[in-house]
């Protein structure tokens, strides 16, 4: 018997399965990755209107020579806010909002792999736009820039709550996008539909697969940036405090290793909306899809390797600077491979110009504008002449703008159908895109010259005759025309949602996954779960591509919970049946007790900070707390094969996800030690100021040897069915963790040291620090695992939990003997 | 239980006929791994190390010297980079091999809208997982030998090291 996706039975059951309850509790409660993406298409669309009004208020400031509309206090306020909310609370996130919308749809699952992560990162992301606005009542907001430099940010010299506020918010903001990144990389490589292989995934996946990567590794360098700032400024720490053995260009280095790649982790996605959405207005797959996923990938991997070029005028040796400005150029290799494809796509179909198309053609000018602009500034001499200049703040709005901004607009109109049943008003689209597209070329290209006669980026004033005015009244008149036209789009979106014509599923004839779907998509998403064949699964019959006929009306249906495939990393054979959590209060209950401890930390009122930390922990209770809805439930037959019911194979979703997280904790880990040696080797003062003793450690380190070795012994056991053995294994394991943060806090309590007399004590704590809280966490979770041992939940076919505990352990382990060979070997061998 | 329903004669993920990556058994999945990814690798380490090696060497304390601290800078860079070239070098055999092995898979079903011509399928429509990854491989291992190669040209380029 097949399943036809047609049978009104069957809709009705799934319908019944995974829809959210309406109200409150389903608004709340809600785990939708489509109901998700919305919210985060809004949420950033309304910062975005919020960081252009700051934007408005300072280019009227500066329409003419000598105003004083705002102060220089506010001025400092308002670009800081501008910049930060710009980049961190709309151009990442409103990608976000595409993907989590998409990438279930495009891929021909149910949903994403972790539904209740995806809602915490929504959430949590709230909360920290929230939290960062609530510094405009008390005055207080960043007034340091997006990039906050020390000693300008130090205490001394900032000594309200403004960078508090900057360093808190960036804190929370990394919870949210690591734990979305760890949601993508898992929903990618664990629930494609049956042969979507690798190689056959739409490029806007492949984007924000890499940008999710790329934040893995790059995030944490902001985490640790901003803890230490936060310290320095509270506890009275010396990271960058020149004159207690610290450094202001720690700050540089650090911000700069996760902000070059922030760039393309804002664009890559974007790009991959225009790889994807151009082709279906040319009529044509995208030419050279392999040169441009590929592309996409090795832009991401350079942008790591070239952090430097913005720290070119900082008294770098120049054979680094050599080495920094010649990667710089060569990243434009694979960006241009990206600009000729589309070019070549274009050349080869026959296009049409509706809206989306009309954004994506202007997003490629100032695509190339901005690219070139950017390779003038690699060049190590032009950028001395020009940095903090004008002319860098052209070249980052033509980045941000028209790979961005231009991007997601066509996004919006090209996918509104899918979002809302109805199209988008094509003649008003019309009009938006010329308002936005002179607007932008008009309020960013006077800025190069502007910047090359020698106006500097961040002042509030500035005196007549200098030849400057001309240039800023454009700028000004083409910024208010600019946000015309997001006044256009925003009416356009009003109107349509409500008006707009009928679009039916497949409106614009598009080829990818997404359009096989009714618009707007039903709360399961399909009815029968697609197998795929080809790239383009709707235009098969067209192009006669592929090793296959994709099956997307008739096929499996599972439909006895909230269940979808399992596949294999790289070619999406199916491995189990996935039962997927129903919806959940935890999430927004565990975002809101994180905000409690943000604002707890910022006001040092410990009480709130303490009780935002116990609502945080009941809420990871619950959220652990074993499910038998989601549980191993034996094996189920399906067209595929017999296939375990309620797990995800081998390689777990949970392997993934805790996988991803030991990536990103080891890169935390990484920058901290970066920190230490790059600071040991610039110090003029004695380092280390007081030589650790090692003798404690040397046994604590045995101590933790050993312990990973009985979690190892106790997971194997299980493996084979010895639940006793694990039993042992686990708490033996639990024991010596335990007797580690004894011995650790008894070395704490005999030790000379302090973590605020020096720059090398405030390393020692907290680096030490750190790793001791990633023991307790290590803890809680071995705590779990053998209380669930004793309750008899693990047997030799289920012992995901046990393994990702152990992966957790042996990683905690791991990371203490590279911090006990550098802090306290180390020093030994100088 | 039987928890779904049966598609009979169409399944591109149990058949090798139909299957995405027929010829997945012809390159050790470490080749392909390493092929892809060994050259960027190589680099990063190449990067990782001549920045303090260089900058120690120019800049040991809080005041810069106009000569680096040691006269075998320049070589010592040098030495890196050429390790770094040599990886990538490895990688981008690694890559060619695995390209050599899966030449014709998937190659003949690119479809009408691959460029007109079945030669161009792998770039067009990235048909076969396999042939996809080796290309990748390939196309990765130049790009960052050329960067490797270059970071190693600068070092005798740029007169003088510490700007002294």
């Amino acid at each position: 018997m097949i399943a036809i996706a047609s049978e009104p039975r069957t809709h009705a059951s799934l319908e019944d399965t995974w829809a959210t309850p309406p109200g409150w509790r389903g608004t709340l409660s809600s785990v939708d990755h489509k109901t998700i993406g919305l919210r985060y298409l809004v949420t950033s669309i309304f910062f975005l209107v919020v960081g252009g009004v700051e934007a408005l208020i300072m280019r009227t400031q500066l329409a003419q020579s000598g105003q004083h509309l705002v102060s220089a206090g506010a001025y400092n306020e308002l670009f800081s806010m501008h910049g930060v909310t710009m980049i961190f609370l709309y151009a990442a996130p409103v990608l976000s909002g595409f993907s989590n919308y998409l990438w279930p749809l495009m891929l021909g699952s149910r949903d994403m792999a972790y539904p209740r992560l995806n809602a915490l990162s929504y959430w949590t992301y709230l909360v920290a736009g929230i939290f960062l606005y609530t510094s405009l009542p008390l005055g207080a907001m960043p007034n340091a820039g997006w990039f906050d430099y020390v000693p300008l940010a130090a205490r001394e010299y900032n000594p309200g709550l403004n960078i508090d506020f900057y360093a808190i918010t960036l804190l929370l903001l990394a919870v949210s996008t690591t734990v979305g990144s760890v949601n993508f990389i898992t929903t990618l490589f664990k629930t494609r539909a049956p042969g979507m292989s690798l190689n056959r995934v739409p490029i806007i996946v492949w984007g924000t697969l890499t940008a999710s990567v790329s934040n893995l590794f790059a995030l944490p360098a902001l985490s640790a940036a901003a803890v230490m700032l936060y310290l320095d400024r509270r506890v009275g720490t010396h990271f960058f405090d020149a004159a207690a053995g610290g450094h202001p260009l720690l700050w540089q280095h650090l911000f700069w290793m996760f902000g070059h790649p922030w760039v393309y982790i804002v664009v890559l996605p974007a790009m991959g909306i225009v790889s994807d959405a151009l082709p279906t207005f040319c009529r044509r797959p995208l030419v050279g899809y392999t040169f441009v996923a590929l592309a996409t990938i090795i832009t991401a991997m350079l942008g790591f390797g070239v952090w430097l070029h913005h720290m070119f005028a900082t008294g770098i040796p120049p054979i680094a600077l050599a080495f920094f400005g010649a990667a710089s150029i060569l990243i434009t290799l694979p960006s241009a491979v990206a600009v000729f494809s589309w070019l070549a796509t274009l050349w080869d179909g026959k296009p049409w110009y509706p809206a989306p198309m009309k954004f994506m053609l202007g997003f490629i000018a100032l695509f190339v504008i901005g690219g070139v602009s950017g390779v003038m500034t690699a060049a190590v001499p032009f950028d001395w002449q020009l940095t903090d200049s004008y002319f860098v703040v052209a070249h980052l709005h033509y980045v941000l703008v028209g790979i961005n901004v231009f991007p997601v607009i066509a996004g919006v109109y090209y996918w509104f159908p899918k979002f809302t049943g109805r199209m988008m008003d094509e003649r008003l689209g019309t009009w938006n895109f010329w308002t936005m597209f002179v607007g932008a070329n008009l309020v960013f290209f006077p800025m190069h010259i502007v910047g090359m006669l020698g106006m500097p980026r961040r002042i509030y004033s500035y005196p007549a005759g200098l030849g400057w005015d001309a240039y800023n009244l454009l700028e000004t008149v083409g910024a208010f025309l600019f946000a015309a036209g997001v006044l256009l789009f925003l009416i356009n979106v009003w109107r349509s949602r409500a008006r707009g014509e009928q679009a039916g599923a497949n409106p614009w004839q598009a080829g990818t996954l997404e359009w096989a779907v009714p618009s707007p998509p039903p709360s399961y998403n399909f009815a029968v779960l697609p197998t795929i064949g080809s790239r383009h699964p709707l235009w098969e019959d067209r192009l006669g591509e592929g090793s296959a006929r994709s099956s997307i009306a008739t096929g499996p249906v599972l439909a006895q919970g909230r269940e979808t495939f399992a596949t294999s990393p790289l070619d999406a054979e199916p491995v189990a049946v996935m039962r997927m959590p129903e919806d959940s209060y935890a999430p927004v209950l565990l975002a809101a007790s994180v905000g409690l401890v943000a604002y707890g930390v910022l006001f040092s009122w410990w009480w709130l900070a303490v009780a935002g930390v116990i609502g945080t922990a009941a809420c990871a209770i619950a959220w652990l707390w074993p499910d038998a809805a989601t549980a191993f439930a034996g094996a189920t037959a399906t067209s595929f094969g017999t296939l375990p019911l309620g797990s995800s194979g081998r390689r777990s979703v949970g392997w993934w996800g805790m996988t991803a997280v030991v990536a990103t904790e080891a890169s935390f880990f990484g920058y901290l030690l970066f920190s230490y040696f790059y600071l040991a080797s610039i110090s003029s003062n004695p380092w280390p100021s007081e030589a650790p003793r090692i003798g404690l450690p040397l046994v604590n380190t045995a101590v933790l040897l050993a312990s990973s070795g009985l979690v190892w012994w106790g997971e194997r056991g299980i493996r084979a069915g010895d639940a006793r053995r694990l039993r042992i294994g686990i708490g033996l394991g639990l024991l010596l963790g335990a007797i580690f943060l004894t011995l650790q806090g008894v070395e704490y309590g005999r030790e000379t040291l302090s973590a605020t007399k020096d720059a090398y004590g405030s390393l020692f704590y907290t680096i030490t620090g750190f790793h001791a809280a990633h023991v307790l966490v290590g803890l809680v979770m071995l705590t779990v695992v053998l209380v669930r041992a004793v309750r008899g939940h693990f047997g030799a076919e289920r012992h995901e939990a046990v393994s990702n505990a152990a992966l957790y352990w042996h990683f905690v382990d791991a990371v203490w003997l590279v911090v006990f060979t550098s802090l306290y070997v180390a020093p030994m061998l100088r | 239980m039987a928890n779904d329903l049966a598609v009979p004669g169409n399944d591109p993920t149990t058949s090798n006929e139909t299957h995405p990556a027929p010829h997945r058994g012809r390159v050790p999945r470490f080749m392909l791994w390493f092929g892809l990814l060994g050259a960027p690798a190589a680099w990063v380490m190449q990067t990782l190390l001549n920045l303090p090696i260089s900058s120690h060497a120019c800049f040991p304390k809080l005041a810069p010297l106009e000569m680096p601290a040691t006269g075998a800078l320049r070589g010592i860079l040098f030495l890196v980079s050429v390790l770094a070239i040599l990886v990538s070098a490895a990688a981008l055999v690694a890559a060619l091999r695995g390209w050599a092995r899966t030449h014709d898979e998937n190659q003949d079903r690119a479809g009408k809208g691959a460029g007109h011509d079945s030669s161009t399928a792998l770039a067009e429509t990235g048909e076969g997982r396999t042939r996809f990854m080796a290309g990748a491989g390939v196309l990765t291992s130049l790009t960052f030998l050329l960067v490797a190669t270059i970071h190693a040209t600068v070092v005798f380029l740029v007169a003088p090291a510490c700007g002294g």
